[in-house]
């Protein structure tokens, strides 16, 4: 029998195991992407929270944490080239009585290359397996819960707000351009049409996706050397040695719960 | 393109009658001073005595950077009694530039308009805009700039059509007819001079209060 | 003891009665796959008699001065240290100056959880919930004799040291205390000593009433606080059952908070 033995059933794991998850780092990460037919170059930080978990004994013995949640701020900016609604105004004559008759010349409105940077935060929910991973490192005894596989982020609804915002920064892009007044709509409604739901998908999945693939958090950390009671006044510090930590998930009639073991000297 | 009479930008034109014979020399600047720099390159038209007919005759030169230096096509002209000569950037790569050219008799300015001469403006976005003398006389006037709804096709049609039509704002000594305009974005204003003591037609919201250096006195 | 009878689950099952004749409850052996480890609760924190005997001997051998007691070096010469004891007054006694020097030293305890394995000494019963307790206790005098004054037969005063070591069997409780969520210690309460072959029996009367005494004040200095449960610390604990001793464990039930 080890020395120390603890447990939680799954209403405790909902309680750690958030609480975990919630004392994540932000993540952030930077690059550049495909946005339909324009390159966007990004950058973005995330936050890991809340969820519902679940304790699953072998097999497959993992703690699948369902509807977390990644809050996600993005900036990214890219560059459309507006040459596409250059236009030419026909000439225009007339007479004036003390000049004579003056006609301008054919002149055509040419459209510039702008820069259309967006600022949007959003979140997505997904469910991801997590297994046990009991290591000691660093004169630490750890249990870390690393994710298994890739998740799959459900960015559908995210894709839909996202192209919404990117929609009124080209507006509000295209307003700053001389000239794009009668056309301003047709001119947005173009290149959002060009971008359309995949080019998001397609700009967004790949940012978040590394939010949580290779996703870690901390249950546990001891330090090998435990200190039992700390030094005070005439007393000196109580220690002992975390000789071996092991951490399963375990099936009981009832219910399912995280076991951890630990020895000392 | 900011609405400036002083740097012609490419949907500006100006144009100039040209009422006697004679030689000129002008030149082209990016610098709305009033008078050459020392290496300004110099441009010339040549003007017959005799007119072309009774509204006389137009005639284009296109304004346009080579070398790094603006330069006009043609660069000699030769035209006649009461015709016209119409300035215009090539592209809208060309910089804002200034008109200036001197006669025996005579003497014009894109940044001075004086008389018989043209200054048009094509308005790309809609706002008002109140425009004034940047050369501190009383004109000024004010147009309202409306842009409209081109999904609509009836609104674009109408919007199609207007771009065919011209606005004319009349100046005669410090007085602008009509001194209120209303014209659809894309459309074209003119300004025609008939004589003033040389006005500019400037957008009042780029008047920057300049503090003018102490002047220096003359020798002797 | 009545004979082992089988039970309807093909366990052991056997009786306990205390000298006095009662007739304790039956204590089936559990298994652990029948019952999960939190049971009604949700948070489970259990130490095994062997890891808390490791605490016992970390918690003495840093702070020894709970262990050794001496009102001089004279009659406590081991360990040398002088952080190794608490010294104590010597007792006042007319005629001897200085008081009667002594010295009282226990070894580091070892306990063991109900159940009883390693047998408690009549006329102990290990009941349930309980665990037992076993140390030695080495009691030190100096004693010697005043000589008559101005005898030249006789010399001056000497004093010789002497010792008795005595092994002590105990048994006790353990209590809890809590001060908030997640936030409490646990203390090893002693109810009963006894001590093995000592004779006659008032005088053992007297040395157990007397080193129980001693040895409640040498285990209430030892306090375990939640946090200082290796693993099971980590998860803030609210107590809501317990501490409960069987299986060889004292056990803790509650939530994390």
């Amino acid at each position: 029998m080890p020395d120390i033995i603890a447990a939680l059933d799954e209403t405790a794991a909902n309680v750690v195991v958030p609480r975990a998850v919630n004392t994540l780092p932000p993540l952030s990460g930077s690059g550049s992407g495909s946005l339909g037919p324009f390159t966007a170059s990004w950058s973005a930080s995330a936050t890991l929270s809340n969820g519902s978990v679940d304790l699953i004994p072998p097999p497959p013995d993992v703690i699948r944490i369902t509807n977390c949640r990644l809050d996600y701020s993005l900036s990214f900016s890219f560059s459309i080239d507006l040459s596409f609604l250059n236009f030419c105004l026909p000439r225009i004559c007339i007479t004036i009585p003390f000049i004579g008759r003056v006609c301008t010349p054919r002149i055509c409105i040419t459209f510039p290359t702008i820069t259309v940077p967006v600022s949007h935060s959003s979140f997505v929910v997904f469910t991801a397996d997590f297994r046990l991973n009991v290591h000691l490192t660093g004169g630490n005894w750890l249990v870390d819960a690393v994710v298994v596989g890739v998740p799959s982020l459900q960015i559908s609804a995210a894709a839909a707000a996202l192209l919404v915002a990117i929609g009124a920064a080209i507006s509000a892009a295209l307003l700053l351009v001389p000239g794009i007044g009668p056309i301003l709509a047709l001119a947005a409604a173009a290149i959002i049409a060009a971008i359309g739901i995949a080019g998001v998908t397609g700009l967004l999945g790949p940012i978040l996706t590394p939010f949580v693939s290779g996703l870690t958090f901390n249950l546990i950390t001891q330090p090998q050397v435990f200190e039992v009671l700390p030094a005070a006044p005439g007393e000196a510090a109580v220690n002992v040695t975390l000789d071996s930590l092991a951490a399963t998930l375990v099936a009981s009639p009832g219910e399912d719960e995280l076991r951890v073991d630990a020895d000392i000297s | 393109m900011d609405l400036d009479s002083r740097s012609l930008a490419y949907v500006d034109c100006f144009a100039q009658r040209f009422p006697s014979p004679g030689s000129i020399s002008y030149h082209l600047s990016s610098t709305p001073l009033p008078c050459p720099l020392p290496d300004a390159d110099v441009f010339t038209i040549e003007v017959r005595e005799g007119d072309s007919g009774p509204e006389g005759q137009q005639h284009d030169v296109r304004v346009s950077v080579d070398g790094g230096r603006l330069v006009a096509d043609p660069p000699q002209l030769t035209i006649r009694q009461e015709d016209v000569v119409l300035w215009n950037a090539q592209d809208a790569s060309t910089p804002g530039f200034a008109v200036q050219g001197d006669g025996e008799e005579f003497s014009f300015s894109s940044a001075a308009l004086r008389s018989q001469c043209v200054y048009s403006h094509v308005f790309l976005t809609a706002g008002d805009v109140r425009w004034v003398d940047a050369n501190g006389g009383p004109t000024s006037g004010t147009i309202r700039v409306r842009s409209i709804d081109s999904s609509n096709p009836e609104e674009c049609r109408r919007w199609t059509e207007s771009l065919e039509r011209a606005s004319v704002i009349t100046v005669e000594g410090e007085t602008a007819t009509p001194d209120r305009l209303e014209v659809l974005a894309g459309q074209t204003v003119f300004w025609a001079i008939a004589n003033t003591t040389g006005i500019t037609v400037t957008d009042e919201r780029i008047m920057v209060p300049i503090q003018r250096p102490p002047v220096a006195e003359p020798e002797g | 003891m009545a004979a082992p009878e089988l039970g309807p689950s093909g366990g052991v099952r056997r009786l306990r009665e205390r000298i006095e004749g009662e007739v304790r409850e039956p204590i089936w052996p559990r298994e652990d796959s029948t019952v999960s480890l939190t049971e009604a609760e949700h948070l489970f924190a259990g130490v095994h008699e062997t890891g808390a005997n490791d605490l016992f001997r970390a918690f003495f051998t840093a702070r020894p001065h709970h262990l050794n007691y001496r009102t001089s070096p004279a009659v406590g010469p081991v360990p040398a240290s002088a952080a190794a004891w608490t010294t104590i007054p010597a007792i006042s006694f007319p005629g001897i100056p200085g008081g009667i020097q002594l010295a009282i030293q226990f070894s580091i305890p070892t306990v063991d959880f109900h159940p009883d394995t390693l047998g408690v000494p009549p006329p102990l019963v290990f009941p349930l919930g309980e665990f037992s307790i076993r140390t030695t206790v080495r009691l030190a005098v100096l004693c010697g004799s005043r000589r008559g004054d101005g005898d030249p037969d006789q010399p001056g005063s000497a004093f010789v040291l002497q010792s008795a070591v005595l092994e002590i069997v105990g048994l006790g409780r353990v209590r809890v205390q809590t001060f908030g969520p997640g936030v409490g210690e646990l203390s090893f309460e002693l109810e009963a000593v006894e001590i093995v072959d000592i004779a006659p029996a008032d005088l053992e009367s007297l040395l157990e009433c007397l080193i129980l005494q001693l040895l409640q004040a040498v285990l209430s200095t030892v306090r375990l606080p939640f946090s200082g449960i290796p693993v099971a610390g980590v998860f803030t604990l609210q107590l809501l059952r317990g501490p409960e001793v069987e299986d060889d464990q004292v056990k803790l039930y509650g939530d994390a908070v």
